[in-house]
């Protein structure tokens, strides 16, 4: 259909307006259908108003299927326990411990979140029947159901944004990025400079990675195409994250080969460079819809054996760790163009793909997980035992509002509760002057509708970037929920101030619960998650097992290098919330640096990890030094994980270290040299991937140990507000 | 005789007088932890949630007794 007159406006223009006019339409909706408590299909469309259709739907449902299991939930505790108050909170409290629990390690956070928040705001809406309960609840549904079904309807009927569309875009970017990276390592190693030149490009091939799986999870709801396909989309988000970690772990062990000729040592690395580059291309052109061009081949990456037998053993492991590599990138990209194939091809998409063989660990529970537990119980019994004996401004609604805060802080650790408070008290201001000189003169839905649609379409537009949803919340929840608007509207001032106050009482409660059982402050937590981060390393290196029969992986070590990594993921955003205004002496620079250390010890535990899941038929000549080493490894791993701020006072054992790795080496090169086994013998290549992830482990840390030297711990350590 | 706290009355909406004494109190005890970290008197607290809630309650009772009157 063409329009005479096409009016362009900005995205962030037409997200507000979808925005508004859905929270004005289904309050309308519920209204002319005579429901109760209308605002609250206008809270569904304030929460599951995202920029693409794919993302709303996706939030959408696990909105309803969390109301569906907190309601279930409120009335069954309502019922059973209906006079015994204490076991009514203690359930309660557990059900919300749970849910707690399971919103730091199930992918359906926003699921546990809703369960939570509907489960205590039924059961705590006490009327004189039970009737009376269920028909909050069903009402609850119905109307979170009426506002995503609404706001579904205007996003795909007006300015309709799918995520579908940006995919083919993104992942030509996230392509045309590693192709870049890849190139560039390349050129590092075909020529000799050694400068960190891609690391932005790494940073934003993390993002993309992100992103995409994000996009994915989201265009699944939206295309039948893409939901026939996700076991290949899902796949194919795995190989890309695998692909960027190889290329990483590569990139780890260019130190190792400074003085290295890799041209002479991989006299095909040219061609395989060419290949790699070509079978780049042929994936952009699969995403093209192009895939009729020739297909790029593979090109074997052979080693020149005699020129290798020249350089010391390290030196051998780090050019045969280039090798394995760089085999498992060629392989990667390989299985990418299958899974780009499948996706595109609509006479492959009909097969599964391969199965993994390797176990997936899904988000670990740690410390964390655990301080959310006691939060959470902490919060429903603190605030219960408040309403009982205080009862506080807002009566049953403190216990709501408290512990819907302190979900909401476990859903976003790094959330800035003065900020919050702050927005909310102006969002409260904001619908104090709306409810006392502007709504008693409304006196029909179409004025209604004009508040509605100016107010939220003017709050949206104003807080559209998604750094400011707090912000947004805070001045639109408030509006909604303490101007009660219903059919027969009435007004009391009493009871919008006693509401008001309850909810910042609330947010300050929830500020003061996570103070417990330790300091959320970023700097604090960037303290105790390294500490933990390193505590972990030596758990992994206690695992390490490097018995040369055992060639199975050990699902143990993966556990331990996944909690690695999430640790290291916590350390970065850490990170970005210090106020770093506050610590002159601490840049942001210097700890950006001590995150990417962190980040290739993580990628040389990976390569160790590797290296000790292979057959180590040699073992048994260097063991006993290889044990030695390890356990002094722990031991330095345990002292950082007691106390990182002496990270630097660890440099002096450092050389301690360094003199048993030199004196491991030699032994090292004695044995090989009375062996007599050729090299391509794979219990030397196995030996050499071993001793090189060694190395490198040593390397990291000692680098890692620098950067804590030039660090102000001390300041990062002192008691503060 | 101690005088009792009654309703404050603001523009013709009635306060009750803890409210704008925890109120203020909070304000209050936010400038004076603004200040401890700016000049790094806050190392010396063992636990700065404690004293700020210490802080807040002390501060909300002076200003009841001595600012709203009743």
């Amino acid at each position: 259909m063409e329009h005479g007159l096409t009016l362009q406006f900005p995205l962030r223009v037409k997200e507000s307006i979808k925005t508004g006019l859905a929270m004005a339409l289904a309050c309308g909706i519920a209204m002319g259908l005579g429901w109760t408590n209308p605002y609250w299909a206008c809270i569904a469309v304030a929460m599951v108003s995202l920029p693409t259709v794919g993302e709303s739907l996706n939030k959408s449902v696990q909105r309803l299927g969390g109301t569906l299991v907190g309601g279930m939930f409120g009335l069954l505790i309502l019922g059973l326990f209906p006079q015994d108050r204490w076991i009514f909170i203690a359930c309660l409290s557990l059900y919300i411990g749970l849910c707690a629990y399971r919103m730091t390690v199930s992918r359906f956070t926003y699921f546990w979140f809703i369960s939570g928040y509907i489960a205590v705001l039924l059961a705590t809406t006490v009327g004189t029947s039970p009737q009376h309960e269920f028909n909050t609840a069903v009402l609850r549904i119905l109307e979170t159901g009426l506002g995503i079904i609404v706001y579904a309807l205007v996003s795909v009927f007006l300015w309709p944004q799918h995520s579908a569309h940006d995919l083919k875009l993104l992942l030509k970017t996230l392509l045309g990025v590693q192709t870049k990276i890849l190139k560039h390592y390349f050129s590092l190693k075909l020529r000799s400079d050694a400068a960190n030149y891609a690391e932005p490009g790494y940073s934003l091939e993390a993002l993309l990675v992100a992103q995409l799986k994000r996009r994915v999870d989201a265009a699944e709801l939206e295309q039948l195409e893409i939901y026939e396909t996700r076991d290949w989309w899902r796949r194919l988000v795995t190989q890309f994250q695998a692909l960027m970690e190889a290329m990483e772990v590569w990139h780890e062990s260019f130190p190792a080969l400074h003085q290295i000729n890799l041209e002479e040592m991989l006299p095909t690395l040219p061609a395989v460079n060419e290949a790699l580059g070509l079978r780049f291309e042929h994936l952009s052109d699969i995403v093209d819809g192009t895939p009729s061009k020739q297909e790029s081949t593979s090109v074997k990456l052979a080693v020149d054996n005699e020129r290798l037998r020249t350089l010391s053993h390290f030196q051998r492991a780090a050019v045969l760790n280039t090798h394995a590599a760089l085999e498992q990138i060629e392989a990667i990209s390989r299985s990418m163009v299958e899974s780009l194939l499948a996706i595109m091809d609509h006479r492959r998409k009909m097969f599964l793909p391969p199965r993994n063989p390797a176990p997936i660990i899904a988000r670990q529970s740690d410390p964390d997980s655990f301080a959310a537990v006691v939060r959470a119980m902490t919060a429903v019994v603190l605030a219960a035992l408040t309403w009982i004996y205080v009862d506080p401004p807002g009566h049953s609604m403190f216990l709501v509002f408290v512990v819907v805060h302190v979900l909401l802080g476990i859903m976003t650790p790094q959330i800035k509760w003065g900020i919050f408070l702050f927005a909310n008290i102006t969002g409260i201001i904001l619908a104090g002057i709306l409810y006392v000189f502007v709504m008693p003169s409304i006196s029909g839905y179409i004025e209604l509708f004009l508040l509605l649609f100016v107010l939220t379409s003017t709050i949206c537009y104003a807080f559209y970037d998604p750094r400011l949803t707090m912000l947004k919340l805070g001045g639109l929840v408030p509006f909604v929920l303490l101007t009660n608007m219903q059919n027969n509207q009435t007004y009391d001032f009493c009871t919008f101030s006693n509401n008001a106050v309850s909810m910042l009482m609330g947010i300050l409660c929830a500020t003061a619960i996570f103070h417990i059982p330790f300091s959320p402050r970023p700097e604090k937590m960037f303290l105790r998650v390294t500490a933990r981060y390193f505590r972990q390393a030596c758990q992994f290196m206690s695992l390490l097992d490097t018995n040369p029969e055992r060639s199975k992986r050990d699902v143990r070590m993966l556990s331990a290098l996944s909690a690695m990594q999430s640790s290291a993921g916590k350390i970065g955003g850490w990170a970005n919330s210090v106020n770093y205004q506050a610590f002159p002496a601490n840049p942001p620079e210097k700890s950006a640096a001590l995150v990417k250390s962190l980040n290739t010890i993580t990628y040389r535990f990976m390569m160790l990890a590797d290296a000790g899941n292979r057959s180590q038929p040699l073992w048994k000549y260097f063991s006993e030094d290889i044990r030695a080493w390890r356990r002094a490894i722990e031991e330095l791993l345990q002292s950082l994980a007691r106390d990182p701020l002496h990270a630097g006072a660890e440099s002096g054992r450092q050389s301690g270290l360094g003199t048993k790795l030199v004196h491991l080496e030699n032994r090292i090169e004695e044995t090989f040299q009375t062996l007599s086994g050729a090299l391509e013998d794979e219990g030397y290549v196995n030996a050499y991937h071993l001793l090189g992830g060694l190395r490198g482990i040593y390397e990291a840390l000692a680098e890692h140990a620098a950067l804590s030297t030039d660090f102000k711990w001390e300041r990062w350590r002192e008691s503060s507000f | 005789m101690l005088s009792a706290p009654s309703e404050v009355n603001i523009g013709g909406v009635y306060f009750p007088p803890l409210f704008l004494a925890g109120g203020l109190g909070l304000l209050t005890t936010y400038l004076v932890v603004k200040l401890l970290t700016r000049f790094r008197l806050s190392r010396y607290f063992a636990s700065p949630p404690l004293v700020f809630l210490a802080l807040m309650v002390i501060f909300s009772g002076l200003i009841e007794t001595f600012f709203i009157v009743g």
